[in-house]
């Protein structure tokens, strides 16, 4: 198993000299991925319908402070040479795709074959609209659309394509990534669409724990969802073996008493080092490869390097 | 004066190694900037007129490769410390505004403060139509618009725009730039209208010397050139001493001295000396900062070039 954790986009940790101090020393004790979330600009109201949280209330900052994901992703492969580099995830209509295609091929280039693009079909429509993206409610087609265009630039010699909301054709797109076919395209999100998704378009499924619409808040609700990801791999003729298995733990591990809405049980990897040694015993058993841990404290880069060496010495030796 | 050179974001600058070894090598010699050149996607057949050669064919066009600008100066940031990273130049309708005002803001910040957002309105209609952008033909007042929103998103409390192709309101646009109040505005291109958008927009000028229809070759040329835009600047209420002044020499430099059809000596060819009274009379004409190109096929003469720049050059010009 690969342990990896989020960094943030605002706050004293976002900063140069603190990206540069925290990732060397995560490389030195042992994390395989660093995550990025994907904002643009924050509206300053929003409809509270954040998937993410049991109030629908996102956590952000009532200041909007956010550095761009696949820019902050590229100055991180600049500054360090083994782990991999995670868009956790690009909101994949936020970016034009040929504009986002290549940013992603450059930054994979550029790594040496270090980035993997979590991908989601996005949730807030206030900022779809400041972006001056595709209308917000075919945010689903548009995802299946531009990502159709990410691997026909990234593996065709003559990329061509025809769709609803872009065409090409007579071009080409050089230098091809260095990981083949391509990066992989890990599919977030926790339901039965995202799922359909991940078979049919992707190379991982990377969901959350933390969807109430949708709760994976214990190792027996993850085992479930995998299965009835199995399913879905059989209808689409996809073999459920060829897909990466994420799994994302984006609230504080270190609460001792969590319990789910649902059911009242012990929230998933909470609980204390015991509890979660065993969820992650689970899910690996069940074929989840890659754990990302919320490590990092926005508000201190000292809180950070100590959340990160804790995690070290109670869970990530243990594998 | 400062001293600059170019990057094509292909051949030997193409994998992470090469393009960190170039951007180190060159703060290491001693250059103030280093510039990588912006295009997106390849078109097979091109039939738009590259404006900077005699025949408008795009030599280019047969490399195909190339990495995304604002994406591989994010990279050099985080391989150098004191060097500026300036997009020489940006083809402002290539990217959607608001993203790219974020990318930038962004870039200025893990940098600390060290982007020059050098601005052109592009050429090829095809690499804007593979793309989807906005039409061909309204580029000058796409590039306008755009860089009206990146000042807006920059600098206003509350951001808010409303244009011909973007609008927007209520959204909170944080961090701002590290420099203030923004990145500087270099305007590329060489023509009236180009020079109208300097003083309208720009914070600086930085025209290429190759354009047929408003060749730059010699410091009389910028001279010529300067003269033009201080007149544009009165007409627009500009005060034409605050604009920074760029220049891309894309001919040769070389240690060899070439001698012209006429018997002359190419500018910036020849003896170090010789080199540094040529970049002394463009200074005298007005000129505040030089990019040159010393990309070579090969990765070690490349910086070659770029070491026998920076550690025989330059230090005659500061008078070292």
């Amino acid at each position: 198993m690969i342990f990896g954790f989020g960094m943030p986009t605002r706050g004293p940790v976002a900063q140069p000299d603190a990206i540069k101090k925290v990732l060397s020393f995560a490389e030195d004790v042992g994390f395989g991925y660093v995550s990025v979330a994907d904002h643009i600009v924050i509206p300053s109201k929003i409809d509270p319908v954040y998937p993410y949280s049991d109030t629908g209330e996102p956590p952000f900052p009532a200041d909007g402070e956010c550095l761009e994901q696949l820019t902050l992703m590229s100055y991180m492969a600049a500054i360090t040479k083994n782990m991999r580099i995670l868009s956790s995830v690009m909101v994949v209509p936020h970016r034009n795709p040929i504009h986002a295609a290549k940013t992603i091929a450059t930054i994979d280039v550029l790594s040496n074959g270090r980035v993997t693009i979590g991908c989601g079909a996005g949730w807030m429509e206030e900022e779809f609209l400041a972006i001056g993206t595709e209308p917000f409610k075919e945010r689903g087609k548009v995802t299946d659309e531009y990502i159709a265009i990410f691997k026909e630039l990234w593996t065709s010699e003559n990329p061509t394509f025809e769709g609803k909301y872009n065409s090409f054709s007579d071009v080409k797109f050089e230098p091809k990534p260095v990981q083949r076919p391509h990066p992989p395209l890990w599919i977030g999100g926790e339901s039965p669409a995202a799922k359909r998704r991940a078979v049919r378009l992707g190379d991982g499924w990377f969901p959350i724990g933390a969807n109430p619409n949708f709760p994976l808040n214990t190792a027996a609700k993850y085992i479930d969802g995998l299965s009835s990801l199995k399913q879905l791999s059989a209808e689409y003729n996809r073999d459920p073996e060829e897909l990466d298995l994420g799994f994302w733990s984006n609230w504080d591990h270190e609460v001792k008493d969590r319990k789910t809405l649902q059911d009242g049980k012990r929230h998933i990897m909470t609980g204390g080092t015991q509890a979660i040694t065993d969820d992650i015993g689970v899910l690996s058993e069940a074929g989840v490869e890659i754990f990302m841990f919320q490590l990092a404290k926005p508000t201190s880069v000292e809180e950070t390097l100590e959340s990160i060496e804790r995690f070290v010495q109670s869970i990530l030796t243990k594998f | 004066m400062k001293f600059g050179f170019q990057v094509m974001l292909r051949g030997v600058a193409s994998s992470g190694d090469g393009l960190a070894s170039i951007a180190r090598s060159g703060e290491k010699f001693g250059f103030d900037i280093i510039a990588p050149n912006d295009h997106l996607i390849v078109p097979k057949g091109i039939d738009s007129t590259y404006p900077y050669t005699d025949d408008g064919i795009w030599p280019g066009a047969s490399v195909v490769e190339c990495h995304d600008q604002l994406t591989s100066m994010a990279f050099i940031a985080g391989h150098t410390d004191n060097i500026r990273i300036l997009a020489s130049v940006m083809v402002v309708p290539y990217r959607e505004p608001v993203l790219t005002a974020k990318i930038i803001a962004t870039a200025d910040l893990l940098s600390k403060g060290r982007i020059i957002l050098g601005c052109g309105v592009g050429w090829m209609s095809e690499e804007m139509e593979a793309i989807g952008t906005e039409p061909f033909e309204e580029r000058g007042k796409v590039t306008d618009e755009y860089i009206k929103v990146f000042k807006e998103l920059w600098t206003a409390k509350k951001p808010r725009y409303e244009g011909d192709y973007v609008k927007f309101s209520e959204i909170l646009f944080k961090p701002l730039p590290i420099q203030k109040p923004h990145p500087p505005v270099w305007i590329g291109g060489e023509s009236k209208a180009a020079l109208r958008r300097v003083a309208r927009l720009g914070d600086g000028w930085f025209p290429a010397a190759n354009n047929p229809k408003f060749t730059i070759s010699t410091p009389n040329d910028l001279a010529t050139r300067l003269d033009l835009l201080k007149t544009v600047c009165e007409e627009e209420d500009r005060n034409f001493d605050e604009l920074d002044i760029g220049f891309f020499f894309t001919g040769g430099v070389s240690s060899k001295e070439r001698r012209s059809a006429d018997g002359d000596r190419q500018l910036l060819t020849g003896q170090p000396s010789d080199i540094a009274a040529d970049i002394n009379k463009f200074n005298d004409a007005g000129l505040g900062t030089l990019i040159c190109i010393f990309q070579r096929p090969e990765l070690g003469e490349t910086l070659e070039q770029m070491e026998w720049f920076g550690k025989e050059v330059i230090p005659l010009v500061r008078g070292i």
